[in-house]
């Protein structure tokens, strides 16, 4: 470390001052807000004066059986999800970035452009495809290899599936642009210098680049479990939650009752009871991989 | 050194470009101020909708002709599409004191509105002309208030149309397979039995989706069923009406519609009677407007009223104007108001949007009384039930979704899904 | 051979990834209709659908056209992107770099950004914006968005990846951090630039449920918002939406494709030999 003087010190505040002023009006006050209103009840329309309730909205949760439900729900598509989106995409990335492959460019935008439409959109195309008659596109091809209609949206066991299989397709090419940045910052030279040693391409990838990809890895896990844990908008679309509450999440559930049932005391607790979980979670992470950093070297 | 006085020029501009935005905001607001001397009031109107083919436009030039008529008032007209959840928007404005003075909000919303005093009473305003000349299923159903004490009995709101679910089929199938169309006197037996005969090869006798209690809702009011007691304090949704109607949907839906009906979306149905696999299914007025577009469609399609044994019901709703409370110009709001559902208007804008005039002086007009498909929907609009009026029809109808979901997948049994609805629904209404 | 296979698979891959895209841009040259067909070849060519959905939002005002907007999300994605790039890096290097009090609660306050669901912020920080006096216009679309936790996560992990020997350097010879910010970490640092360019790009302009509650003026909606119009509560216009996505969908692409030439191999190598 560079020996630094107290004013220098206080130039670094200056650095950081821009994105946390606009973090601490637009942001970090909102939540202190709604978490301070997490103890009240209040309608969204008479906001002004909300009545005290203690923790009556945090008792409501736990009693509310939908509420587990939804938990149950995100916990599976989170574990589900996030390991085969990172996987495929690792692998895209590393297929992707040979040095003998022609038509990268072309290749690369192919697994982007579903990144960049629209969430609300793919999911109305979406459910169209994934019809669950007979005459459904899906169907139609999975009739072809005599696999039986399946009822997808409309079968509780396969419902969130269907939402997941759309969060991995779309999600794919975002993973794949991360790790390509990754991949940019192994230096060339660390392959040249195994080239002649009679090493698969295994070995080379095991040995080599994911070690180095570690950053990389962490990165996309902590920022992927947090999104992960707040999925809406195509269980919106798609779903809607059902059948029953077999595809409710945690953030669907904090919308209907923020938005549909007016009740946003009780959104607010859900949002902070999430907030506390995802923290928690994020250090464990960063605690686990500083650990582990120290053992490798 | 050079891409650095890049990024910075690049800055400069942003930050030029966002001030530059400000002061032209900033100078629009001034400008009402410079000309006092006409006293002109401007009002806001805003319509949640207003997305169907031409709605939008028919609307502005209704304004228009209503501006000409009033040279003192202005009118600052949106539609907020469906598809971006006007309600919350007008809820986000209303609790920021930002909101129009004039709304048009899809029923039931318009008593949340009046549960918690954004809008205001318009029986100050309205003459009993009007009040005689609105059809009658919206004073029995809709426009009056009943829960808050301020607004109890009150008048507090208009509707701009009238929106109707009922049976619309394919004249070809029946005729193939050998059913007589339906007639207004069909029992629900009856409507089972023919849509079963309806129901081979590629073709489903009545296309339905469990998604959408406005699907099924009519067979409970048919048994004299309802979701809630008078007061609005308690299900009444575990009495043998109930499961005897639950019981009657479900087998319905098991044997002659399509597959995933339990919650396939509803724009999948419609795309099936489209391509002539679904032989009747419940849907708007609206719809069946695009549909007669098509050539090929056009003159198979019929009007059916929903079978019934002992209440004649349709599953029926208004989008409806409100004055809000925060409005500075409530007489004005109303003269607009008023102007929207004349009988002129009414006819105008219910020709291009497909649904059905609020007035009877409008409903007589030949152009609804001529036409088989229009008479078919406003006779079923004359039958029409309205969703609960309380405000948690939307927590509750998820309950209701999720419940009657249960017990399609047999997860739980009729009676346990049912009492499971009740558990819910009294919760969410006392909390 | 081997090779051949390899295009083989990827192609059919990137061909699986890409059909719904494939349907999309088909229906939008299909003869418009309410209902939505399973082709991926246009039945009845026509640019009909593009001419409607372009014109389409002058029915609620005469002015506005899809191209307005178009340049609004144009005008709010650029001042993202460029200035969130700027204030995300900024931050980014003194978390990656620096020893100071309170680092630690800074980075996770940070990351923390990222776990609040918008919808219940979303009404305190409209009752902000609305005090600014931003109701309707740039500003309230993008300021609340100008810094990201998800980018200054990223950037503090990239700097972190850079070898402190150069900034040792220029700092014993007396340059002050800002000009090492802008000089020497910049500099090395475009694949992070270039990807958080792409990423920032992308979010931006697919912004939706933040612009829907601040603006009511039509002349001030973005290109996400323009694309509801067409999808009513009973009728959804297949053709014209599908146009509108399109249309949507180009610009994130074109971005996409300028700026991932940052990460073409052994640009980090390279500029450290030098």
């Amino acid at each position: 470390m560079i020996v630094t003087n107290k004013k220098e010190k206080m130039g670094y505040y200056l650095f950081l001052l821009p994105a946390y002023l606009i973090f601490t009006v637009f942001i970090f006050w909102p939540v202190i807000h709604s978490s301070y209103l997490s103890f009240f009840k209040y309608n969204i329309i008479t906001i002004t004066s909300p009545d005290f309730v203690g923790l009556k909205n945090y008792k409501f949760l736990f009693n509310d059986e939908v509420f587990w439900t939804s938990i149950k729900n995100t916990v599976i598509f989170v574990i589900s999800t996030v390991p085969v989106k990172m996987a495929l995409g690792i692998m895209l990335a590393m297929l992707l970035n040979r040095k003998d492959l022609r038509f990268k460019t072309f290749y690369r935008t192919c697994f982007y452009i579903p990144v960049v439409i629209s969430m609300v959109a793919i999911s109305i195309v979406w459910m169209l495809l994934f019809n669950p008659g007979p005459n459904g596109v899906v169907n139609i091809l999975l009739s072809k290899f005599g696999v039986k209609p399946l009822g997808w949206i409309a079968d509780s066991n396969l419902s969130l599936l269907t939402v997941m299989l759309l969060v991995i397709w779309k999600d794919l090419g975002y993973i794949m642009v991360i790790y390509l940045s990754g991949l940019m910052r192994i230096p060339d030279e660390i392959y040249e210098a195994v080239a002649l040693d009679p090493v698969s391409s295994w070995q080379k990838f095991w040995y080599i680049t994911w070690p180095l990809l570690k950053p990389t890895t962490i990165f996309i896990l902590i920022t992927q479990i947090i999104e992960s844990f707040q999925v809406f908008t195509p269980i919106y679309v798609i779903t809607e939650g059902g059948p029953g509450y077999s595809s409710t999440t945690i953030v669907n559930y904090l919308y209907q009752k923020g938005f549909r049932e007016y009740e946003m005391g009780i959104a607010c607790a859900v949002a902070y009871l999430l907030f506390v979980v995802l923290l928690i979670l994020t250090m464990l992470q960063n605690k686990i991989s500083k650990a582990e950093e120290i053992r490798y070297d | 050194m050079r891409k650095f006085i890049a990024l910075i020029v690049v800055l400069a501009l942003v930050i030029g470009c966002i001030a530059g935005c400000s002061n032209k905001a900033a100078q629009k607001e001034e400008q009402p101020s410079q000309q006092p001397a006409q006293e002109k009031v401007t009002i806001k109107f805003w319509q949640a909708g207003g997305d169907t083919a031409g709605a939008a436009e028919k609307m502005s030039e209704l304004i228009k002709k209503f501006e000409e008529a009033n040279p003192n008032i202005k009118v600052e007209y949106m539609a907020i599409p469906w598809a971006e959840n006007p309600h919350e928007k007008f809820q986000t404005a209303i609790v920021g004191g930002e909101i129009a003075d004039l709304l048009v909000v899809g029923s039931p919303f318009d008593h949340v509105l009046a549960n918690s005093g954004a809008i205001i009473s318009l029986d100050q305003f309205a003459d009993e002309n009007l009040k005689k000349d609105l059809m009658d299923v919206f004073a029995r159903e809709g426009i009056y208030h009943g829960k808050n004490k301020e607004m109890d009995g009150k008048l507090i709101s208009i509707p701009l149309f009238g929106d109707v679910r009922t049976i619309v089929y394919n004249k070809e199938i029946f005729q193939k397979s050998g059913v007589p169309e339906p007639t207004e006197s069909w029992t629900l037996e009856e409507f089972k039995q023919n849509a079963i005969k309806l129901t081979k090869d590629d073709v489903y006798g009545f296309g339905t989706s469990a998604r959408y209690s406005s699907q099924w809702l009519p067979f409970v009011w048919d048994k004299g069923g309802d979701i809630l007691n008078e007061q609005m304090t308690e299900a009444t949704v575990t009495t043998p009406e109930w499961k005897e109607a639950i019981e009657y949907y479900i087998d319905l839906l098991n044997k002659t519609s399509v597959p995933g009906s339990i919650n396939v979306n509803l724009a999948d149905i419609q795309k099936s009677f489209a391509e002539g696999k679904v032989a009747m299914f419940v849907t708007t007025q609206d719809y069946v407007q695009e549909l007669m577009k098509d050539p090929n469609l056009k003159d198979k399609i019929g009007v059916g009223q929903m079978p019934h044994d002992k209440y004649q019901t349709a599953f029926a709703g208004a989008d409806v104007l409100v004055i809000t409370k925060q409005s500075k110009h409530p007489k004005e709001a109303w003269e607009l108001l008023k102007f929207l559902v004349s009988t002129e208007s009414q006819i105008d804008y219910c020709k291009t949007v497909g649904f059905l005039p609020v007035v009877k002086s409008a409903a007589s007009d030949p152009y609804f009384t001529n036409d088989p498909i229009k008479k078919g929907f406003l006779q079923a609009l004359e039958h029409g039930k309205f969703y609960t009026k309380s405000d948690k029809a939307s927590g509750i109808t998820t309950i209701l979704r999720a419940e009657i979901q249960n017990a399609i997948s047999k997860k739980k049994t009729v009676d346990k899904a049912l009492e499971d609805m009740k558990q819910a629904i009294d919760l969410l209404l006392k909390s | 051979m081997k090779k051949i296979l390899l295009y083989v698979i990827i192609t059919i891959t990137a061909f699986f990834m890409l059909s719904p895209m494939l349907w999309m841009v088909s229906t939008s040259f299909s003869k418009d209709s309410i209902i939505a067909s399973a082709n991926i070849i246009p039945r009845d060519f026509t640019i009909e659908n593009y001419i409607k959905a372009w014109n389409f939002p002058k029915v609620f005002d005469k002015s506005v056209t899809f191209g307005t907007f178009f340049l609004n999300s144009v005008i709010v994605t650029a001042c993202l992107v460029v200035g969130g790039l700027f204030v995300d890096s900024l931050a980014g290097y003194v978390l990656a770099r620096k020893d100071f009090p309170g680092r630690n609660v800074f980075f996770y306050a940070a990351l923390a950004t990222l776990m609040i669901p918008i919808y219940v912020t979303a009404i305190p920080m409209f009752l902000i914006v609305r005090g600014l006096g931003w109701i309707n216009t740039y500003e309230a679309l993008i300021i609340p968005f100008l810094s990201s936790g998800f980018g200054i996560y990223m950037f503090k992990q990239y700097f972190q990846t850079i070898p402190i020997e150069l900034e040792e350097a220029a700092k014993i010879d007396g340059y002050s951090d800002f000009w090492i910010y802008a000089r020497v970490i910049v500099p090395l640092a475009k694949p992070a630039f270039g990807t958080m360019a792409i990423l920032k790009f992308m979010w931006s302009w697919n912004m939706f449920f933040w612009p829907l509650i601040v603006t009511t003026d039509i002349k001030m909606k973005v290109l996400q918002l323009g694309l509801t119009m067409f999808r009513g509560l009973n009728v959804t216009q297949w053709g014209l939406l599908t146009a509108g996505m399109t249309i949507a969908t180009l610009p994130p692409v074109i971005i996409y494709i300028i700026f991932q030439r940052y990460f073409t191999g052994g640009l980090m190598a390279g500029s450290l030999k030098g």
